[in-house]
C-alpha cells in the first residue's frame, strides 16, 4: 500500500506491506520498519518493532487527518492528496485573506462596506482564550463585504472581511 | 466548618477545590456559563447554577449573579479560585456585605496590595527589601528623568495597577525615557483604566522565587517554603519547582522571614504568595503579593504534605493554624508543568477545540489536576489551561525523570499542547543544571521545533491504524447509536417510584 502523508509542511511517501498475524514491513524515505502490531483497545495501538522497545501509540481520527501520539509526541498526520484537494477547492492562499489564526470570538469590527483601506489597516479584532489578535487588510482596496459582527465566533478559513484590490499603482 | 461553599470559578481549579471540600464533608456549588454546561467542574459539584452567556463579564466576572447563586443555594462561603474575581476587592467586599464568608484575605488588604506603589511603600515600612526605584506613581517627564538619574540605567517602567507585563518597558538610555513612558502610560490606561506609572531598577537575568504563606485571623503567620517559577513565556509561568536549585538553607531562611514580614506588614489573612526577584549575587527584592491560591500551589502541597485548600477553609472558618513554623516539613522535590491548549511551534497561539482523546497519567508520585475529559470542547472564551501535571520524587533528578515519564503518559489529542516542548525544556542541560532565570525560554527555546525524527513513526502509525483500527473504533462508539440504550427506551419510567 502506498501513502503520501503530510505532517506540518513535510510530505513523505510511505510504502506499507501488511503480513499475517499483525506483522508488517514499511519504508519511508531511507528508513525501514518491520515488526508486529495490534489494537488492544479503541484509540490504542501497540507496535513491536523488531529489535526495539515496544511503542505505545494512541490515535484519534478527524476529518482533517489522524492524530497520532507516541512517546509524548502528538502529530496530526494528513493524507497529502486529500489536503491538496481541500485547499484547491477553497481557492487556496490563506495569507491574503482576513481570517483568524485560531478559532476565536469577534470583539470589534472597524471595517465598513465601501471603506477604502490601506494594507495593514486594522479591520477586525478577535479574541481567543484571553489573547487578542488584530486582523489587518492584507492589501489595499475597497471593503466589499463584512461577514461578521461583534460576539460571533470565527474559525480559520472564515473570510470575515472581503476586499476588492485597488489598482496596482496604489501599492506604490 | 461550613456546610456548603460556592466556587466562583471554572476548570481545573474549581474541580481541585471541590475535591478537598468533599473530603471535608463540605458540599459544593458550581457556577457556569452556557458553554460550560458540560464542563468538568459542573459535573463534579453537588449542585450547579448557570450564570448566563459565555462572555466573562456576563458570567464568571458578574458579581451580582454569583452572589445571587450563593444565596439561592444556601452556600455560606465563596472560594474565588485564581483569575476571574479572585483578586478583585469589590467582589471580596460584596461577598462579606451579603453576609457570606470570602475564602481569602480581607478586601482592604487585597486593595492595598493590588496597587503596586502602595504595596512597595508598605513593604519598605515593614523592612522588606524592595527593588530600588520610585514608591509613588508620577507622569511628569522632568520628575521621571530625575528619578531615573538616581536609579540608574537600564531601568523598568511599570504600571501601578499593572500585571501580566502590560504597561511595562525596559529603558536603556536617558534619550528613550520620555517616549517609552508615554507609551507605557497609554498601554496601562487601556489595559487597566489607569495610566499611572513608576520606575524601578532593571534586574538582569533574575530568578522568580516566591514564598507560600499562611496567616490565620489570630495573628499567626508561617511560610511553606519557596517555589521557583523562572520558566515563563509572555511573563506567564509554565514550569515551577520546589525547592529552588538557587537557595541554600541560609538564604531560604532569610527570604522566608522576609515573606512572613511582608504578610504581617500587610495585615494578611488566609493563603497568599509573596513574590521576589533574586539576582545572581543572592540579593532578593519584593515583587508583589498574590492574594489568592496560586496555580502552582500543588508543588508546595507535595513537599510539605499540607492541603492548602483545607487550610484556606479552616482559616476562613476562624480556626487558628494548628502548627508553628518549625513543625512544617520540607521533603523531596516537586515540579509542575502547566498543560495549556496552545501551540509552542507557533508562538503559543491558543488552540481551542474538542479533546478527541485523553488519557491521564498516573503512577507513583504523579498528580494531575485536570479540568477536561475526552469529548469536552475547550471553549474559546477563557484561559487556555487544561490541567496541571505535578510530580514529586525524593530529589530533583528523580522528579525530572518522573515528570518526563508522566508527560510521555499524558495523552491529549485534538488540541495542541506544549507537552513535547516541556519535555524538551526539563531535559535541557541548562535546566538540569538548575541554571534557570526568567528569560530562560526566550534564550534557549525561541526557535524550538518538534523532533522531526518522530514523524516517520507517526506516519507508520497512520498506516497501522488504517489496517488495524476499524474493528476497534467500531466497537468503541461509532455504531453505538444503532443499538438504543435503556436511557432511550425507558421513556418516562422512574427508578424507585
Amino acid at each position: 500500500m502506498q501513502y503520501k502523508l503530510k505532517i506540518g509542511e513535510s510530505i513523505a511517501n510511505l510504502e506499507f506491506t501488511p503480513a499475517e498475524k499483525g506483522r508488517f514491513s514499511a519504508r519511508v524515505g531511507d528508513e525501514t520498519f518491520a515488526g508486529q502490531a495490534h489494537a488492544p483497545q479503541p484509540h490504542r495501538l501497540q507496535v513491536q518493532l523488531d529489535g526495539a522497545p515496544a511503542l505505545d501509540v494512541y490515535t484519534a481520527s478527524t476529518p482533517e487527518g489522524l492524530w497520532v501520539w507516541t512517546q509524548g509526541r502528538a502529530r496530526l498526520v494528513r493524507d497529502a492528496e486529500q489536503t491538496k484537494r481541500r485547499t484547491s477547492r477553497r481557492g487556496g492562499g490563506g495569507a491574503k485573506e482576513v481570517t483568524p489564526p485560531t478559532p476565536a470570538t469577534v470583539v470589534a469590527v472597524t471595517a465598513e462596506v465601501g471603506q477604502r483601506v490601506a494594507k495593514g489597516d486594522a479591520l477586525v479584532v478577535v479574541s481567543a482564550m484571553k489573547m487578542e489578535f488584530t486582523l489587518t487588510a492584507p492589501y489595499a482596496g475597497e471593503v466589499t463585504a463584512v461577514n461578521t459582527k461583534v460576539g460571533e465566533k470565527a474559525n480559520p478559513g472564515d473570510i470575515l472581511v472581503e476586499i476588492a484590490p485597488a489598482e496596482e499603482q496604489s501599492d506604490g | 466548618m461550613f456546610d456548603k461553599i460556592l466556587i466562583a470559578n471554572r476548570g481545573e481549579i474549581a474541580v481541585r477545590i471541590m475535591r478537598t471540600a468533599r473530603e471535608m464533608g463540605v458540599r459544593t456549588v458550581a457556577v457556569y456559563s452556557t458553554v460550560d454546561a458540560l464542563a468538568l467542574h459542573v459535573l463534579t459539584a453537588d449542585e450547579a447554577v448557570c450564570l448566563g452567556d459565555p462572555e466573562p463579564a456576563q458570567s464568571y466576572l458578574h458579581i451580582e449573579k454569583i452572589i445571587a447563586a450563593a444565596r439561592q443555594t444556601g452556600a455560606q462561603a465563596v472560594h474565588p479560585g485564581y483569575g476571574f474575581l479572585a483578586e478583585n476587592p469589590a467582589f471580596a467586599q460584596a461577598v462579606v456585605d451579603a453576609g457570606l464568608v470570602f475564602i481569602g484575605p480581607p478586601a482592604s488588604v487585597m486593595a492595598q496590595l493590588g496597587d503596586k506603589t502602595q504595596a512597595r511603600r508598605l513593604m519598605q515600612t515593614g523592612g522588606v527589601p524592595i527593588i530600588p526605584g520610585m514608591t509613588s506613581a508620577d507622569d511628569d517627564p522632568a520628575r521621571l528623568a530625575e528619578a531615573a538619574e538616581e536609579i540608574g540605567y537600564p531601568l523598568l517602567i511599570k504600571a501601578a495597577a499593572g500585571g501580566g507585563g502590560k504597561g511595562m518597558r525596559v529603558v536603556h538610555a536617558p534619550g528613550e525615557l520620555a517616549a517609552a513612558a508615554k507609551q507605557a502610560a497609554s498601554e496601562a490606561k487601556s489595559a487597566f483604566g489607569d495610566g499611572s506609572i513608576y520606575l524601578e531598577k532593571y534586574l538582569a537575568k533574575p530568578r522568580h522565587i516566591e514564598f507560600q504563606i499562611l496567616a490565620d485571623a489570630h495573628g499567626n503567620v508561617v511560610h511553606l517554603y519557596e517555589r521557583e517559577c523562572s520558566i515563563q513565556r509572555r511573563h506567564q509561568k509554565i514550569i515551577e519547582e520546589t525547592p529552588s536549585p538557587a537557595l541554600n538553607d541560609a538564604l531560604r531562611a532569610r527570604m522566608g522571614e522576609a515573606a512572613v514580614a511582608a504578610a504581617k506588614a500587610a495585615g494578611y489573612v488566609n493563603a497568599g504568595t509573596v513574590e521576589f526577584l533574586l539576582n545572581g549575587d543572592g540579593e532578593f527584592y519584593f515583587l508583589e503579593v498574590n492574594t489568592r491560591l496560586q496555580v502552582e500551589h500543588p508543588i508546595t502541597e507535595a513537599i510539605t504534605g499540607l492541603d492548602l485548600v483545607r487550610r484556606q477553609l479552616n482559616i476562613a472558618a476562624g480556626e487558628p493554624l494548628p502548627f508553628a513554623q518549625d513543625d512544617i516539613p520540607q521533603r523531596g522535590h516537586a515540579i509542575e508543568c502547566r498543560i495549556y491548549a496552545e501551540d509552542p511551534e507557533n508562538n503559543f497561539l491558543p488552540s481551542p477545540g474538542k479533546i478527541l482523546f485523553h488519557r491521564e497519567p498516573t503512577g507513583p508520585g504523579v498528580r494531575l489536576d485536570n479540568g477536561v475529559y475526552t469529548g469536552f470542547e475547550v471553549p474559546v472564551q477563557y484561559d487556555p489551561i487544561l490541567g496541571k501535571l505535578v510530580t514529586w520524587a525524593e530529589d530533583r533528578p528523580a522528579a525530572i525523570a518522573r515528570m518526563t515519564r508522566a508527560l510521555s503518559e499524558c495523552v491529549i489529542l485534538g488540541v495542541k499542547t506544549p507537552i513535547e516542548y516541556m519535555r524538551a525544556v526539563i531535559n535541557a542541560p541548562a535546566f538540569v543544571a538548575g541554571d534557570t532565570y526568567t528569560d530562560f525560554l526566550a534564550e534557549h527555546f525561541a526557535a524550538w521545533q518538534p523532533d522531526a525524527d518522530a514523524d516517520n513513526a507517526a506516519r507508520l502509525a497512520y498506516a497501522l491504524h488504517e489496517t488495524l483500527a476499524p474493528a476497534a473504533s467500531a466497537s468503541a462508539g461509532e455504531t453505538r447509536r444503532e443499538a438504543p440504550s435503556p436511557w432511550q427506551t425507558l421513556g418516562h419510567w422512574h427508578l424507585g417510584k
